[in-house]
């Protein structure tokens, strides 16, 4: 791209300026104050609009400085450039807008739809801070070798540090970080360990709900319960029939006097024996000699105590006497006898009577009765059996009742266990199956997470590659400039030094047959064409393949001697092939190119 | 005599993915139920088939008195439950020892029960899936065959969860079994998400209550039939879609027009479109504009969203860019990439768009300084 022409219409101290410009070299002559600044101000405010920054403490912003002194509402310009062939004109209207941009292509006057791209492509990419560090000199030459030097590697630092590349770089991978951290919000990074424990407990509850002591037994000990309570119950009515039985039995037996068997069989030997006695007692009784005999002797003593009487006084009294007396007294005992026997009889068969009709409701005594008063004993003794196995099937059963209990206490303990257990398990299911509820939501968290690292880990890759990309670009700019600047130096100082080298830390170095000699130590003038080249190079960094941009000199060569400018416009005219605008307010510049007979254009500014 | 087959309702399963309308999906399913239950009143039905799956995991006994509740609010009509996959049997369960109503059946043994209904004269020989050490696990044969020792006049019945689809078909492929098929009215099977006939007039699969994820496609519900009770045929069987959810596709193909809330606006309309009761799992492609950052996941507290995935890729003119960026970092990305776009890994590929984007949002950004 080169310039062409400038139009001001207002801008700070000028109205209705017009400069043509021409290929080549242009020499832009004006004396202090004539607004040289002002004119290479315009030239950037064309480029890139206005710096809307505030200005430092007490001075005004930058725009409101360049208002033009008359008219301000005629605040605008044009700026008409030539690019790849084409002419286009560039338009500003500052008083709309710091940045108001329109440009036309002047062949059909057509209105470029996207000026600022187009703009971009005209300059290459450069940015504003880029203008300032390649194409637009400012003043060269500070006086000592050292300050030069720290200024070359101010300079070389800065084309590192606000070059575009660098630039996109870090604000690229800013932006990627950015976009990392809000991504990242939703990660949630215990999710794994969470889901891990969950699974563990899972199974945990799972390994003990499995065990065999968990299994549901309810059923099988109510049911044991209840048959045991069957059971239990139907000995019990069992107890109570023997009871009922016993009862009757013994009351049968009370009634009867009877105690037990032994008492029955007494009794039974004590009717038997009674029996005996009254069958000899009424054998006895019923002889009738007893009766009679004693009748008889009776007469027999009074017959002879009759005679005996008769017979009185003589010895034949006391032979019938004694045995009349005798005979009385066995009469009297006999008939003693056989009163007490006839009495005992009495007794004995009142006793049996009694008690055969007491116990048979028949006092007859005989053998029938005998035999049946024991069937009667024999049933009574039967009956006392009867109550004795009743009494011992009870004892039974009441140990077995015991057994029972102790069993029913048992199987309600295994009851109270099993539902502690059921209980137990409830829980146990419950919290599992809360817990895979919560491994699925977590399955899904972690799915989500893997989601998000897939996007984040892309976007890491996407600032390694930008990270490794910039430093590859900066390496090879770092190369390329070596050995661009080195050229223009092996050529500038014919061959005096052969290459240049910047270190990591910017440090500039010139190859002198071999030996690297830090820059602070050549000379000024030399230190000049370093920085010169350095610039060159970063310029043609820019461009790519050809000078297609202008380079513009403001005041650079005011501190220079003679010697030293003819030196420094022959190696630019020669080197460069783009345009190049040189302001100056010397004539220097002129006569240098005049004495090299180098073609160029002259500007005079009015004053 | 009328029956309803139905299976697989999951329920207790109150989480979808940790999504907001998870409880509410198991509120649904529970509803669904109850609807069916009513369904079976209205229609005067005498007898309820649960073919396996009514849990979603081992039920505790709340939720068995639940179910119970719902069951005794129609002492009229006679259920049968087997248990499934999801809540198998175990011997720990408290289904073991669950008093249920006098209309519920629940098998809890190990092996085929058979279940007698004399006020309609049937005998339904069911099966629970059931955790059990052994090999020999009795397959739909073995149900065939034991229900073929049934009394001629009584209607027959097979419930079971068990016997997967393969299995089935190639039980009643084999001629050999014809004979005890001709002996059975209806099998009730469950344990398959959609609902199949495997031999018509006879052996069904009634498929999931709701659909349960999106691979659960088509129409969700139950059957109801009517048995011949002279003849002891099927006479009648209908699928009844009761469903209040199904889960959808949606495929939005977007271009470098499409704005992110024009996309929003365009997602909304469908999904209120198609019922905002549905589950979406959404799936957005094509090349988008490079400006436009859609973000679809804003939908997410609104509807009921399943998944999204967003491939769309920013339309870069990467030819044309390299033009524009000739010397800059833009372009020596661009030309490494595209010296390596063929045999680029997803995530490289990924990192691409990343990168450009980045480099492309933040020089624009610098380029108006």
């Amino acid at each position: 791209m080169r310039f062409i022409e400038l139009k001001i219409d207002g801008f700070g101290k000028f109205t209705d300026l017009n400069i043509k410009f021409k290929p080549g070299i242009n020499i832009i002559f004006g004396r202090n104050e004539a607004g040289k600044s002002t004119l290479h101000t315009f030239l950037r405010a064309m480029l890139f609009g206005i710096d809307q920054r505030p200005g430092r403490s007490g001075k005004k912003a930058l725009y409101e400085r360049l208002e033009p002194w008359d008219n301000p509402e005629r605040y605008k310009g044009s700026l008409t450039v030539k690019h790849k062939g084409e002419k286009y004109r560039i338009e500003r209207d500052f008083s709309i807008s710091p940045k108001n941009l329109r440009i036309f292509r002047v062949s059909d006057e057509k209105e470029i739809e996207d000026p600022k791209k187009l703009l971009k492509e005209m300059l290459c990419g450069l940015t504003e801070t880029g203008y300032i560090n390649t194409i637009s000199i400012g003043q060269l030459g500070a006086t000592t070798e050292k300050s030069m030097a720290e200024e070359i590697k101010r300079y070389i630092s800065n084309l590192n540090t606000s070059g575009s590349s660098e630039l996109n770089a870090a604000a690229a991978i800013e932006y990627l970080n950015e976009q990392k951290a809000f991504i990242n919000q939703n990660y949630q990074p215990d999710a794994v360990k969470a889901y891990a424990g969950t699974i563990g407990k899972i199974k945990n509850l799972e390994a003990i709900l499995s065990k065999p002591e968990n299994e549901n037994k309810i059923l099988k000990y109510t049911g044991e319960r209840d048959r045991l309570k069957n059971e239990i119950v139907e000995l019990e009515i069992r107890k109570d029939e023997l009871q009922d039985s016993i009862q009757k039995g013994e009351k049968i037996l009370f009634e009867n006097n009877f105690k037990n068997v032994a008492a029955i069989e007494n009794f039974r030997e004590e009717v038997k024996h009674k029996y005996d006695e009254y069958i000899i007692i009424k054998k006895k009784a019923e002889q009738k000699y007893r009766k009679y005999v004693p009748i008889l002797l009776i007469i027999l003593a009074a017959a002879f105590s009759g005679i005996a009487l008769y017979r009185s006084g003589s010895s034949e009294f006391l032979i019938f006497g004694i045995p009349a007396a005798v005979l009385t007294l066995i009469s009297v005992v006999m008939f003693t006898f056989s009163k007490k026997i006839s009495k005992k009889y009495v007794i004995k068969k009142k006793e049996l009577s009694d008690i055969f009709s007491e116990q048979l409701g028949n006092e007859a005594i005989d053998e029938n009765s005998c035999s049946n008063l024991d069937e009667r004993l024999n049933g009574f003794v039967k009956l006392c059996k009867a109550i004795e196995e009743s009494s011992k099937e009870k004892e039974n059963i009441d140990e077995q009742l015991i057994k029972l209990s102790r069993k029913q206490n048992v199987c309600q303990e295994d009851i109270e266990r099993q539902q502690e257990i059921r209980f137990a398990v409830e829980q146990n299911l419950m919290q599992l199956n809360a817990l895979k509820n919560q491994a699925e939501e977590l399955k899904y968290i972690i799915a989500e997470n893997n989601r998000i690292k897939e996007k984040t880990d892309a976007m890491e890759i996407a600032a390694e590659k930008i990270m490794s990309l910039s430093k590859s670009i900066r390496n090879s700019m770092g190369i390329y400039m070596n050995k661009e600047a080195g050229r223009l130096i092996s050529e500038i100082t014919g061959r005096a030094y052969e290459s240049i080298d910047i270190d990591e830390n910017m440090s500039v170095f010139l190859n002198k047959n071999g030996r690297m000699i830090p820059v602070e130590q050549v000379s000024s003038g030399t230190i000049d064409q370093v920085y010169l080249a350095l610039r060159l190079s970063a310029v043609r960094l820019i461009e790519g393949k050809e000078d297609v941009l202008p380079l513009i000199f403001d005041d650079s060569f005011v501190l220079y001697d003679d010697e030293r400018l003819r030196h420094a416009i022959s190696f630019i005219s020669s080197e460069y092939k783009g345009q190049i605008l040189i302001f100056t307010c010397h004539h220097r510049e002129e006569n240098a190119l005049y004495d090299e007979e180098k073609g160029f254009n002259l500007v005079k500014l009015a004053d | 005599m009328r029956f309803i087959h139905l299976s697989d309702v999951g329920l207790g399963k109150n989480t979808e993915s940790g999504k907001f309308w998870g409880r509410d999906r198991a509120v649904e399913i529970v509803n669904t139920l109850r609807r069916t239950v009513d369904k079976a009143t209205e229609t005067a039905c005498e007898l309820l088939i649960i073919s396996g799956g009514l849990f979603s995991h081992q039920p505790v006994s709340s939720e068995l008195e639940e179910i119970n509740r719902l069951f005794l609010s129609i002492p009229y009509v006679e259920v049968i439950i087997v248990a499934g996959e999801s809540d198998i049997l175990k011997k720990n369960s408290p289904v073991n020892s669950f008093l249920w109503a006098p209309n519920v059946h629940y098998v809890i043994s190990e092996g085929i029960e058979r279940i007698e209904f004399k006020k309609f004269n049937a005998a339904v020989y069911a099966k629970s899936v059931s955790l059990r050490q052994e090999e020999n696990i009795p397959g739909f044969r073995s149900l065939l065959k034991e229900a073929f020792s049934e009394n001629q006049e009584t209607i027959c019945m097979l419930v079971s969860a068990e016997p997967n689809y393969n299995e089935v078909a190639s039980v009643i492929s084999d001629v050999s079994n014809e004979k005890y098929l001709k002996r059975i009215s209806y099998a009730a099977l469950g344990g398959v998400n959609r609902h199949q006939e495997v031999l018509r007039s006879k052996v069904y699969y009634s498929g999931g209550l709701e659909p349960k994820g999106m691979q659960d496609t088509g129409e969700h519900g139950f059957y109801i039939g009517d048995i011949s009770n002279a003849t002891g045929q099927l006479i009648k069987l209908e699928f009844i879609p009761i469903a209040e959810t199904s889960y959808v596709s949606l495929n939005i193909e977007v271009d470098e027009n499409t704005t992110a809330s024009g996309l929003l606006e365009m997602l909304r309309s469908e999904m209120d479109k198609r019922g905002r009761k549905n589950i979406y799992k959404i799936h957005i492609f094509g090349k988008k504009n490079p400006d436009e950052s859609f973000q679809p996941e804003r939908l997410e507290k609104e509807y009921r969203i399943a998944e999204i995935m967003d491939e769309s890729e920013p339309q870069y003119d990467f030819s044309l860019l390299f033009q524009e960026h000739p010397q800059d970092m833009i372009g020596y990305y661009i030309s490494k990439l595209i010296k390596n776009e063929e045999d680029v890994s997803e995530i490289e590929r990924k990192a691409m768009f990343y990168g450009i984007d980045a480099l492309l949002k933040t020089s624009e950004q610098k380029g108006k300084e």
